[in-house]
């Protein structure tokens, strides 16, 4: 009846190829792109240098709005500024944890600073706001968008080099974030007119109490209040998880709690309050965290909410699993020692980023100019133990 | 017992196709870095030249090939061999007890 008999030989033989296939196709595959991770995680070796070094080519050349093609100028604008905002944080985690090169890294810091600080990378706030950022810290136009972001930049410097040229500009914005903070009914400010992002607030909040740390001065009841607001109101009960957006009329949510804003905001808010941090990681792990064949992933939606399709804050989102929240949740995993995490994701982040290693300096092929900035920034985030022993160190 | 092996068309035809799978990945791996046009295509889409769009999806679809399939396939392959070197083993050693 049949052509081909079905032997016991072959059968036996097609169970052990295929027992072998499954083998390979679980074990191999995130075991080889993970075969850096714990080198990474414990800052051995010389990958996140090589990073720098990228990220120090990357802020030296004359990059622009038409670097990034997003099809939406505003989000070209924002992109640029988070380029050199994250490549900042990164070069600043990197005086950290290389002491003894911690001029050059402070150096290339202000790199980035003097960047944040030119017309084209103000811009795109200006556009929104009808108003310059910098030149209306007086007014009362929040701009949390560019001032959030840059204030906390500004202040790790502060905390990691001392008095500066930029120390001025610093107390300006902080003052100004602080006022602006304290005369808001919703104690959110506005990223652009009439828009309320938790996350971007939680920069700006997070601005604040690393300015405090570097400077000896008091904002702890705003802070608290706002920290306290931020647990209460602007995370959901029953996740845990930051809502993306807040009505800024009622204080009720404009949006879901979603993996990108809470991965990125935990990653600001651990350089104020690492006890809030942890809750937030805590329930993105619990909430969000899935993976395949051990590559792991971040999704956007939590399961209980019936998530919609991915925006330019969460980045394609394939299957659930969120770009965005699965590079930003890397951050989190290195702040609060989660080892096995850390390997997951980065055999993700490897999968996906392609790595490409040549004279020295390293660059994920699929990121762009964005992409490997946020992730210099992620790889390269401080335990809470480190930054602590940083800070007790250096008499912060 | 020397017992030689010769390979078989189909299985030196399977290790030609990986060893250029793996060339051609790391071609196209260097070309695309060196140019930067994957972020391009993910950022830009629709701007990216056709050319480059094809290319990049020919990589990207190549990368999961190699890094996730491709070690299943190999060890499957290898096993392969090794199945059929105790296969023709057992036969010689039947055929010299006969």
């Amino acid at each position: 009846m049949f052509k081909n008999k079905i032997t016991l030989k072959s059968f036996l033989r097609l169970t052990v190829l295929s027992v072998l296939f499954l083998f390979g196709l679980y074990f191999i595959p995130h075991n080889w792109c993970a075969r850096e991770a714990v080198r990474i995680f414990h800052n051995k070796g010389d990958i996140q240098n090589r990073m720098a070094a990228q990220a120090e080519i990357l802020v030296s050349n004359e990059i622009g709005r038409e670097n990034f093609k997003t099809g939406s100028d505003l989000f070209n604008g924002e992109w640029l500024f988070g380029t050199y905002m994250m490549s900042g944080m990164g070069f600043g985690q990197m005086a950290v944890l290389c002491p003894d090169r911690k001029e050059e890294y402070c150096f290339a810091m202000e790199k980035c600073i003097r960047q944040i600080l030119s017309p084209a990378v103000r811009e795109f706030d200006k556009q929104s706001w009808q108003s310059d950022p910098v030149d209306s810290l007086n007014s009362d136009h929040d701009h949390a968008a560019y001032l959030g972001y840059f204030n906390l930049l500004l202040s790790l410097h502060r905390l990691l080099k001392g008095e500066s040229e930029y120390s001025e500009l610093n107390d300006r914005i902080t003052v100004a974030l602080a006022r602006r903070l304290d005369k808001s009914p919703v104690l959110l400010l506005q990223t652009y007119p009439g828009e309320y992002y938790p996350v971007d607030n939680c920069a700006a909040i997070a601005s604040i109490g690393l300015y405090d740390k570097a400077t000896g001065k008091d904002h702890s009841e705003l802070l608290e209040r706002c920290v306290f607001r931020m647990k209460n109101d602007y995370t959901d009960k029953k996740t845990g998880l930051l809502y993306q957006c807040i009505d800024g009329s009622n204080g009720e949510p404009a949006d879901l709690p979603r993996g990108s804003g809470t991965c990125l905001g935990l990653y600001f808010i651990s350089f104020m309050d690492a006890e809030f941090s942890k809750s937030l990681y805590l329930s993105v792990k619990r909430e969000l965290r899935g993976g395949v064949l051990g590559f792991g992933g971040i999704k956007e939606y939590p399961s209980s909410c019936k998530g919609e399709r991915g925006d330019i804050d969460s980045g394609p989102v394939i299957f659930g699993y969120g770009l965005s929240a699965t590079g930003f949740a890397i951050a989190g995993t290195r702040i609060h020692g989660d080892s096995e995490m850390f390997r997951n994701l980065y055999a993700t982040a490897y999968l996906c980023g392609a790595p490409h290693d040549a004279d020295g300096k390293r660059n994920f092929v699929t990121g762009g100019h964005i992409g490997n900035s946020i992730m210099f920034a992620m790889m390269t985030a401080l335990s809470k133990d480190e930054f602590a022993k940083f800070c007790e160190r250096s008499g912060k | 017992m020397n017992l030689k092996l010769p390979l078989k068309n189909k299985n030196k035809r399977d290790a030609i196709h990986v060893v250029v799978i793996i060339a051609l990945y790391f071609i196209i791996f260097n070309y695309v870095s060196q140019k930067d046009i994957v972020s391009t295509l993910l950022t830009a889409g629709n701007q990216a030249s056709t050319f480059d769009l094809i290319l990049c999806l020919f990589f990207i679809v190549l990368r999961f090939f190699t890094l996730v399939l491709l070690p299943g396939i190999l060890l499957a392959m290898v096993g392969s061999l090794v199945m059929e070197y105790i296969v023709a083993k057992t036969k010689a050693h039947e055929k010299l007890q006969d």
